[in-house]
């Protein structure tokens, strides 16, 4: 049994799901209303599961739901310190979304190296932008990091992305 | 847990007691809207006063009791000895399991210059953050509203060169066979008896089958207006699918045997039967063959397939052509979005009306229409079609 206290970060622009994904993992529910998400909100919520290798994982995850968008100088940076590991969001069905989850990248890499982190291409019920390809093929070509379609409008993929992310993490041992 | 709430002895010295600070100071903390933790270099709480700082025991580890913390220790420790720069938190809420919070906090951390702590200013911005939010999202609001009528412009843009290049293929595509029709029936005309029998035979086939083309090229522009206008005339009734995915192989391949091509038809049961308007079926599968030889190379195969179950039948239907990327599939669907092909030798001829047909006409059945790139072919097209 391995127990993890760990702070992870959810980066990307605004409104591209990233407070329906954590409420979908932390609450289950979901709501098409958008509530645009200010400064940052921090979910608390413990997990239990056996990964793939058989390895029983107990995590205390606190959710850093990010604001999306532009943001003071230094403010970004500041909410990312001490994070384990960040999911970067982006909206299948908005192309210009998906094109800055390079940079949200980016900026965690630099701002926490090392630390695992995960794309999340949310709203995979909706049809996808025309670039999503392409784009997926760009962020492997340049990060090493999991890419996965998930909806939190159905669930789909949400609990695998957060349990997927935490493995990570375990397995670095930040 | 008592606040050490006397500002003065808490966090001043004499000389700044002196200067009035500590009276400044000790209004703010009387706002009920601010208050002050120090951290020692071990990360240990060493002095607190105000609000927000109730979790904040003499002695407790600065990231033990305030989530926003989490993560942070090392990061106050390394500001108050001047290794980090100053950290600054806006509007953070710890929410409870329901989503909700009852408050929210910002935070600024500064080296405290003559004793190597670090300073917390912790502030209460619960009611100030109520109306930033609704500020915020109107601004995304707006932000969303402006991009979304951006992606309508330039559709709007994009069906307009859509349809003005239809009216040029169609222009292109009506007068061609015309002009061989006039051109022909001109030579009949005026031939006086000059003409051999078989040269007569030649330009009276290429009447037909020109005519022919015309018939077919306006029966599925009709349909296809009419399907877009959603009333398709469907006569629903019971056939042999095989059947007709023979005869329209047979068509397709006498007027492709100039490239040569090979035809592959794979059924899974002798007789497939299957309800549906036999006119629009043949009109699917006509034009998937049709594309599907005109996207292969010369002496390429298309291989046809029909498999059936209890829920449905489906017709599948590939080419050995180089594939679509799926920007061009997604344009290969929309009506007179026909994809050039830079790879192939000859032009594709036709106005870009048969997908969105063949789609259409699925879709009135009840149907699906895939297109996908195969792995070790060029683009496979899959039609479903529900039983009933």
């Amino acid at each position: 049994m391995v127990s993890v206290t760990r702070k992870v970060c959810l980066l990307g622009e605004f409104s591209v799901g990233k407070t329906s994904i954590a409420r979908r993992y932390v609450t289950g529910a979901f709501s098409p209303d958008y509530h645009a998400t200010l400064g940052v909100n921090i979910y608390k919520f413990a997990d239990s599961w056996t990964s793939d290798d058989g390895q029983d994982i107990d995590a205390n995850l606190l959710i850093w739901n990010i604001e999306g968008g532009d943001l003071a100088p230094g403010l970004r940076e500041s909410y990312i310190t001490g994070a384990a590991g960040a999911l970067v969001v982006g909206d299948i069905s908005r192309a210009a979304t998906l094109d800055a989850l390079a940079s949200h990248a980016k900026m965690f890499a630099d701002e926490a190296p090392n630390r695992p982190l995960a794309f999340a291409l949310n709203k995979a019920d909706l049809p996808a932008a025309a670039e999503t390809a392409s784009i997926e093929q760009a962020l492997a070509d340049r990060f090493d990091a999991p890419k996965r379609r998930v909806s939190a409008a159905t669930g789909d993929q949400i609990v695998d992305l957060f349990r997927g992310l935490t493995e990570r993490i375990v397995r670095v041992g930040v | 847990m008592g606040l050490p709430l006397s500002i003065d002895e808490t966090f001043m010295s004499q000389d700044e007691t002196d200067h009035g600070l500590s009276d400044a100071i000790q209004s703010l903390v009387q706002t009920g809207e601010i208050g002050f933790v120090t951290v020692a270099q071990n990360g240990i709480v060493a002095r607190a006063a105000g609000v927000l700082a109730d979790w904040a025991a003499p002695g407790a580890n600065v990231e033990d009791h305030a989530p926003w913390l989490t993560g942070l220790g090392d990061r106050i420790a390394a500001i108050g000895m001047d290794a980090a720069p100053p950290l600054r938190l806006e509007h953070v809420a710890v929410l409870d399991e329901n989503g909700q919070h009852d408050r929210v906090v910002s935070l600024n951390a500064v080296p405290a210059a003559t004793t190597g702590e670090t300073l917390l200013v912790l502030r209460d911005a619960t009611h100030t953050a109520a109306l930033q939010r609704e500020v915020l999202q109107q601004r995304n609001a707006l932000a969303l509203a402006e991009a979304e009528v951006k992606a309508a412009q330039s559709a709007a843009e994009a069906a307009s060169r859509a349809k003005s290049d239809f009216l040029a293929k169609v222009n292109h595509e009506l007068r061609t066979p015309l002009h061989v029709v006039l051109g022909n029936a001109e030579m009949l005309a005026n031939a006086n008896g000059s003409l051999s029998s078989e040269e007569r035979e030649s330009l009276a086939d290429d009447l037909v089958s020109e005519g022919q083309y015309l018939l077919g090229l306006i029966d599925d522009l009709l349909d296809l207006s009419r399907a877009e206008a959603g009333a398709p005339l469907l006569e629903i009734e019971a056939f042999d699918l095989g059947e007709v995915l023979s005869e329209c192989i047979a068509a397709v391949a006498a007027q492709s045997y100039a490239e040569d091509l090979q035809f592959d038809h794979q059924v899974d049961t002798a007789e497939v039967e299957i309800v549906a308007d036999r006119r629009a079926v043949r009109q699917i599968a006509a034009n998937l063959l049709s594309n599907a030889a005109k996207f292969s190379p010369k002496s390429g195969t298309v291989v046809s397939q029909i498999t059936a179950n209890s829920a449905g039948i489906a017709i599948t239907i590939s080419d050995d052509g180089p594939g679509l990327t799926d920007a061009e599939i997604t344009r290969a669907l929309e009506p007179f979005g026909q994809v050039a092909n830079q790879t192939l030798s000859r032009a594709p001829r036709g106005a870009g009306v048969g997908l969105p047909l063949v789609k259409a006409l699925t879709e009135a059945h009840g149907g699906t229409l895939l297109l996908k790139n195969s792995e070790d072919r060029g683009l496979t097209a899959i039609v479903w079609l529900p039983t009933q």
